[in-house]
């Protein structure tokens, strides 16, 4: 899904990202998916963040750009909404005071997608995301 | 003057400047794929782009003007641009043979640059530092979660590689060597070894520099370090340097600045990054040049730093904002440490001198020569159960860990590797040091490569003579441990304390002066030798081990001490009690003598000042040899003692001190029955009626237990036993209550539940009743499989005030449903709760409370049970809760309206079977050794129960985390601990006593794939069942990627290969239920559940174990692991999804496999009409063979399919519909 804010987002910052991230991380089809699938500069600035952290955190995983794209792909949902949720769960677990990896974030927000309650009908993952964080809370 | 001296003489004088962040610059060239090409690589199959070390040999240019800036900015010292110039980390680049030309030609380009600025600039000297990367693989780290003791890289090849780097930085002319980056303490080591050996190896004396991460605000490595620990693990280094560089900026990085310098005895570096990451910003961080030296400038004049640069996002900019300010700020004065004995593990361990510090106790169970249980879970490959014995000396006050795998049928190195790697995966046990103790130096040296903290070896001696006791003790000071040092010379052990005390002053002596090494890295054990043998030559061993400590402290100055303590009461195994008081003895007074630690089980160790009188006297006669019938005398003393352990806690009746109130309270708090007939018949006494005995102590003591419940200071199973000691109570009161006939008086809130018809399960259920009942509830519990109507006419007949209905299986989510229209239409208008695993808030708001006006309630949790309850029906808060609810609910149902079309994105059924991916290319199919079905109803409990996987037992009981973390986690470990005791006894009754009755068939069938339907044929060519399989249709982020289907497990029709797919069905049959039951009539619903949830722990392990054997058929398991955890892991070949779980949702599916095994007559096993197991205890599923066979999720499907699958299956669209609701969503 295009969105025209997105392709902005694209020109104004792709070179700049590209080179903090290698090829071995994430190829530019990737990067560019990530891109276009940002509603906002605050959502990019969010998710490149947290892929930089992932990146410097963890030197025997050089592939863990691609970890977003298999969460992507073992869920009921297209990146742009695993965007919005983890644009959502950095600004919920910033107002905490806290902090959590990539990583167990994605493991979070795979289990939301696998609650009962994602069985009637299919939630926003942002809203099924903020239904878990509410019941259950975050241990990360 | 030789460079170091120079070095030295300016930083008295002043801040020395580093250069800023190489990868920032070379950003800003905005370079090409070409550029990282140049001439020399055009041809590369690996895009090179963003290999910037390459750019030295390709665009060296480029890099000489960034150092040229970094110079005229005000830099002392430039890095090479060799941050991944190992033959490691190119390895990504597949460039590992031009690792060693980089870092010369990087080095000779940073030496020009430096030569010509130093030419156009004569007043200043500038250095070149050659930088060591941490490489992109840890030594200390798993790059496999499934498999903690996997190592990405070895410290050997960490070594070579860093040597190598070394080697070629120096070529080039770089004037010191700096290590940096450092975020796994184990990696840097290495680098520290390999720089140290090319000193030595070249007799040249290169500078060495270290720098760590800190990666975040918890002040640890990435490996998990403190900076204390950090500098402990690496100080054997005797660098020029050490600090701190980038992950942090500044302000971060400012708390671990002031501690490293504080705690170290060298120069401090610190070279931040510009602030926090900003990928959007044009350095990718930040922080202007201004702010950054604004902090720095404060580290300066506070008088914490020597040497100061920059790191990711800095530039020139703020090289020369950083050199302007701090230039003329006085630089850090160094100073001396309190010299002492410094080890540490993810923390640090500094043991002062005697006095400032406890007694060290060294844990000695992980020891396969003292701990019999130790060695047999080695022997049988249990590393897990082996690590909660390590874990279980640390939380018993063991500062140290001593580690030991000499026996002569393992591989004692392969065991050290591998139990070292797991340990450094457990933060709770490596936080302490851990001492290397074999008498093999191959496996000392082998565990000394896995240790990222400063350890100790145990041991060294002279025994072998001088040479190799000098050898071995240089390495270990290389690989920066300490070393215990036995009392053993060529001659032999030292028995005596002239003996003791000659051998280790002369090993000191060889130490000390010869090898250089530090006095406090030297911990001498004098042999600690048994009293007590009858041997009259023995009987002095004692005062000669303490008075050999007393003197090797005075002689030898620095070294430590230390013995194996168990060893003196070897005489008096057997006499636990004896033995523990007999060591705190010795202790007492070696520790009077000096002796600094002590190999104990920290677990097992009296108090000195508890031990009887009379006993320490005869103790102290033994160990003092003070007649020469001490020994006699002691053990006839002792045989009292023999077999009684320390008095437990449960067995203190302090409590029975208080009043009646507290006595009951003590009892259900605690979970005690033993008085809890008595206190209810004083209290009965007192009343004078039985109900007032129910209503006022015992409500009062159950109201404790629900309050501390409810604060979360009371778990799951301490509540199911408190209801055991109420119901016990209960029980003896009600033949009062018929004879006063005052039954029924109470206004008690009648709460009926059941597990709603077509399903079994009931553990959730019975839970739920026993919370309720805990807090005053009048439960009736109907059992499982509940017809709607049964459930009407209770509750009515009951007056009951709620109705709690239960379930598991997807399809009793329409039971419910079903139940709650009745409810309506038969005038029964109370509050209705759902739970079980499939319910949820949204399917009770969206499909079952709009059927009815009563208020329905989805219960996620038994903890939440009773609040919800008292909200219904307190008259003050009913009406606010229920507003609440229904605004609740009601804002579901609006989401669900406005989410109607909300379906996942998919494609067409057709382009999902078109992606299947061609698994039978090269793949042979195996044949099984049977097929059609069989029978297995000899296997027997025990061998089941070796694969039982506990994780889930525990979360059956709500107390949430994996086994075996779980028993030592925080919040929940001291429970945890107390529930797996009980369950391994009610395990071990079970298989005793034969309780249950397993039995399973399993069967094999050729099978080829149509689209996807398997097709199963006997050995005539008939084709004898069709089982219908679902694929993938939510749409994927990778273009060209497969939709799965469990079919494309199974070679397709056209293809001319034989296949065969397996299934099965386990159960551990109705006895299960049946010895529940037995507790239940015996008002004991703690052991009901407890065997209901082995039972269902029994089942899986069951359906393990014939996994096992089916592999075993089709012969795939040769190869595979034979540790159950890695089988409890799935580390197999093979997959054995059941019909209803995600890869294949359709329950109905069930049925076809209990035709072909004939699974009801041969396991007596069978279906509800809602396809709910029967004994609730019982697993089953498909088996796949195929190598690349995986568990995956179906997720969303489409009209299309369901059509497809509905006339494939040959059933109504809408049947089809209703057993896919959870794939087909909002339908």
């Amino acid at each position: 899904m295009v969105k025209n804010s997105s392709s902005e987002l694209l020109d104004k910052y792709f070179s700049k990202v590209r080179n903090t991230f290698p090829e071995a991380f994430l190829t530019d089809d990737k990067l560019k998916e990530i891109f276009l699938a940002c509603s906002s500069e605050e959502e990019l600035q969010t998710i490149i963040h947290y892929l930089g952290l992932s990146l410097k955190s963890n030197p025997n995983h050089k592939k863990t750009g691609q970890l977003l794209f298999e969460s992507v792909d073992c869920s009921e949902y297209q990146l742009d909404q695993w965007i919005t949720a983890i644009h959502f769960f950095h600004n919920w677990i910033t107002s905490e005071g806290r902090k959590t990896t990539f990583e167990k974030m994605l493991g979070y927000i795979q289990c939301c997608t696998d609650s009962p309650e994602n069985k009637t009908f299919k939630y926003a993952l942002k809203d099924i995301l903020k239904e878990m964080i509410d019941t259950y809370g975050y241990n990360g | 003057m030789t460079l170091k001296n120079e070095l030295n003489e300016i930083i008295k004088n002043r801040i020395l400047f580093l250069d800023g962040a190489m990868g920032t610059m070379v950003q800003k060239y905005k370079l090409e794929e070409e550029d990282f090409r140049g001439d020399r690589f055009p041809d590369s199959k690996i895009d090179l782009k963003g290999n910037n070390d390459l750019l030295s040999l390709t665009r060296p240019h480029i890099i000489k003007e960034i150092h040229t800036q970094y110079l005229a900015a005000g830099s002392d010292i430039i890095e090479t641009n060799t941050f991944s110039a190992t033959e490691i980390a190119q390895a990504d680049y597949e460039l590992e043979h031009v690792a060693y030309e980089i870092n010369v030609q990087s080095a000779k380009i940073a030496k020009e640059a430096c030569r010509e600025f130093e030419e156009n600039n004569p007043d200043r000297k500038c250095f070149v530092a050659g930088a060591l990367g941490p490489t992109n693989k840890t030594a200390s780290m798993s790059p496999d979660v499934n498999n903690p003791a996997f190592r990405g890289v070895t410290f050997d090849e960490l070594v070579e590689n860093y040597y190598q780097q070394s080697k070629g930085l120096v070529e080039g002319g770089a004037d010191l060597l700096l290590a940096e980056t450092s975020f796994d303490t184990l990696n840097l080591k290495a680098a520290i070894f390999a720089m140290r050996k090319f000193n030595d190896e070249t007799g040249k004396d290169i500078p060495i520099m270290l720098s760590v991460t800190i990666t975040d605000a918890s002040g640890r490595t990435l490996s998990g370090q403190t900076v204390e620990a950090f500098w402990n693990s690496v100080r054997h280094a005797n660098p020029f340097s050490v600090g701190i560089n980038c992950a942090l900026g500044a302000s971060d990085m400012r708390p671990y600045i002031e501690e490293l310098s504080k705690i170290s005895d060298c120069h401090i570096s610190c070279y931040p990054n510009a602030g926090l990451p900003n990928p959007l910003s044009d350095t990718g961080y930040d922080e202007t040049p201004d702010q950054t030296s604004g902090f720095l400038e404060e580290f300066a004049s506070s008088g914490l730093i020597n040497i100061v640069g920059g790191c990711c996002g800095t530039t020139p900019d703020h090289i020369n904002a950083i050199a302007n300010k701090l230039k003329s700020i006085t630089p850090r004065h160094g100073h001396s440490i309190k010299e002492s004995m410094r080890l540490s593990g993810l923390e640090p361990l500094n043991l002062l001198s005697q006095g400032d510090r406890p007694f060290i106790m060294v844990g000695e169970r992980t020891n396969v020569t003292g701990s019999p249980r130790f060695a047999r879970l080695i022997k049988e490959g249990d590393f897990d159960t082996a690590l909660n014995i390590a874990r279980q000396q640390v939380e018993n006050g063991a500062n140290i860990i001593d580690i030991n795998f000499d026996e002569g049928l393992l591989d004692s190195k392969a065991c050290m590797i591998k139990f070292l790697n797991l340990v450094a995966s457990e933060p709770d046990i490596c936080k302490v040091p851990i001492m290397i103790d074999s008498s093999k130096w191959e496996v000392i040296e082998a565990g000394l490569k896995c240790l990222q903290g400063k350890g100790i070896v145990n041991s060294i001696s002279l025994k072998e003579g001088e040479e190799i006791f000098k050898q071995h003790a240089r390495l270990i000071k290389e690989y920066g441990a300490a070393a215990v040092v036995m009392a053993f010379d060529e001659k032999g052990q030292a028995a005596e304390k002239d003996d003791k005390v000659r051998i280790c002053q002369r090993a000191y002596k060889i130490l000390v002066e010869e090898v250089g090494f530090p006095p406090h890295d030297i911990i001498f054990d004098p042999n600690v030798l048994t009293v007590g043998t009858g041997i009259e030559e023995h009987n002095n061993y004692a005062i000669d081990f303490i008075e050999a400590v007393r003197e090797i402290k005075a002689t030898c100055p620095g070294a430590m001490t230390s013995g194996g303590i168990s060893n003196v009461s070897f005489s008096f195994r057997g006499n636990n009690l004896v033995r523990e008081a007999m060591h705190s003895s010795f202790l007492y007074y070696g520790i009077q003598a000096g002796l600094d630690m002590g190999i104990v089980n920290a677990g097992m160790l009296e108090i000195y000042e508890d031990i009887k009188p009379e006993l320490k006297v005869k103790i102290e006669n033994v160990l003092f040899n003070k007649s020469p019938d001490a020994t006699e005398e002691l053990i006839e003393y002792s045989e009292q003692f023999r077999g009684i352990t320390k008095k437990k806690r449960e067995d203190d009746v302090t409590w029975r001190e208080g009043n009646l109130q507290e006595r009951i309270s003590h009892s259900l708090v605690k979970g005690i029955s033993k008085f809890i007939e008595e206190d209810v018949e004083e209290a009965r006494q007192q009343l004078g009626t039985p109900l007032d005995v129910i209503e006022g102590p015992l409500m009062g003591g159950m109201k404790v237990v629900g309050g501390l419940f409810g604060e979360g200071k009371m778990f799951l199973p301490q509540v199911v036993k408190s209801a055991r000691v109420m119901k016990q109570a209960v029980a003896y009161l009600e033949p009062f209550m018929e004879k006063n006939k005052d039954t029924g008086k109470t206004d008690k809130k009648t709460f009926v539940i059941a597990t709603v018809k077509g399903d079994v399960h009931d553990i959730g259920k019975n839970i739920v009743g026993v919370v309720l009942a805990c807090n005053g509830y009048d439960v009736i519990d109907l059992g499982v499989m509940v017809s709607c109507e049964d459930i009407i006419k209770s509750a009515k007949e009951n007056n009951a005030q709620i109705i709690g209905l239960s379930g598991l299986i997807t399809p009793s989510l329409d039971e419910m449903i079903y139940n709650v229209q009745e409810f309506i239409r038969q005038d029964l208008n109370i509050p209705i709760l759902v739970g079980g695993a499939t319910t949820s808030k949204t399917h009770t708001a969206v499909k079952i409370a709009p059927h009815t006006k009563s208020p329905v309630v989805q219960v996620g949790d038994a903890s939440l049970v009773v609040e919800i309850c008292n909200n219904l029906l307190s008259p003050n808060f009913k009406d606010k809760y229920l507003t609440e609810l229904e605004e609740k609910q009601q804002s579901l149902r609006e989401y669900f309206e406005r989410s109607r079309n909300n379906t996942s994105a998919i494609i067409s059924y057709e382009d999902a079977l078109n992606s299947r991916e061609d698994l039978f290319k090269n793949h042979q199919t195996i044949r099984p050794d049977f097929t059609g079905a069989r029978v297995f109803d000899d296997i027997s409990l025990e061998e089941i129960a070796k694969y039982i996987d506990w994780s889930p037992f525990f979360w059956t009981w709500e107390l949430k985390g994996t086994y075996p973390k779980i028993l030592s986690n925080k919040k929940y470990g001291e429970e945890a601990k107390k529930l797996f005791a009980d369950a391994e006894s009610f395990l071990e009754r079970i298989i005793k006593e034969k309780r249950f009755s397993p039995k399973a068939a399993m069967g094999f069938w050729k099978a080829s794939r149509r689209g996807d339907d398997v097709d199963l044929f006997n050995e005539d060519g008939e084709k004898i069942e069709t089982l219908n399989f679902l694929r993938q249709q939510k749409a994927k982020t990778k273009e060209g990627s497969s939709y799965q289907s469990l079919s494309d497990f199974i070679a397709p029709q056209e293809r001319d290969l034989e296949d065969y797919i397996g299934a099965f069905v386990v159960t551990m049959g109705d006895e299960v239920e049946k010895f529940a039951k037995n507790f239940e009539k015996m008002n004991d619903d703690y052991s009901s559940i407890m065997v209901k949830a082995i039972g269902d722990r029994l089942a899986e392990a069951f359906a393990e174990l014939i996994h096992k054997r089916a592999r075993d058929f089709w012969s795939i398991s040769e190869d595979e692991s034979t540790v159950i955890d890695d089988i409890i892991s799935e580390k197999y070949q093979g997959i054995r999804p059941a019909p209803g779980y995600p890869a294949c949702p359709d329950h109905t599916e069930k049925s076809k496999l209990w035709e072909l095994l004939d699974a009801q007559n041969k396991t007596n096993a069978y279906l509800t009409e809602n396809y709910a197991m029967v004994p609730a205890s019982s697993v089953s599923g498909y088996l796949f063979s195929h190598p690349d066979a995986k568990y995956f999720n179906i997720l969303s499907i489409g009209d299309d399919q369901v059509e497809s699958y509905a006339k494939r299956k040959g059933i109504e669209l809408e049947e089809a519909k209703k057993w896919l609701r959870t794939v087909h969503l909002n339908s």
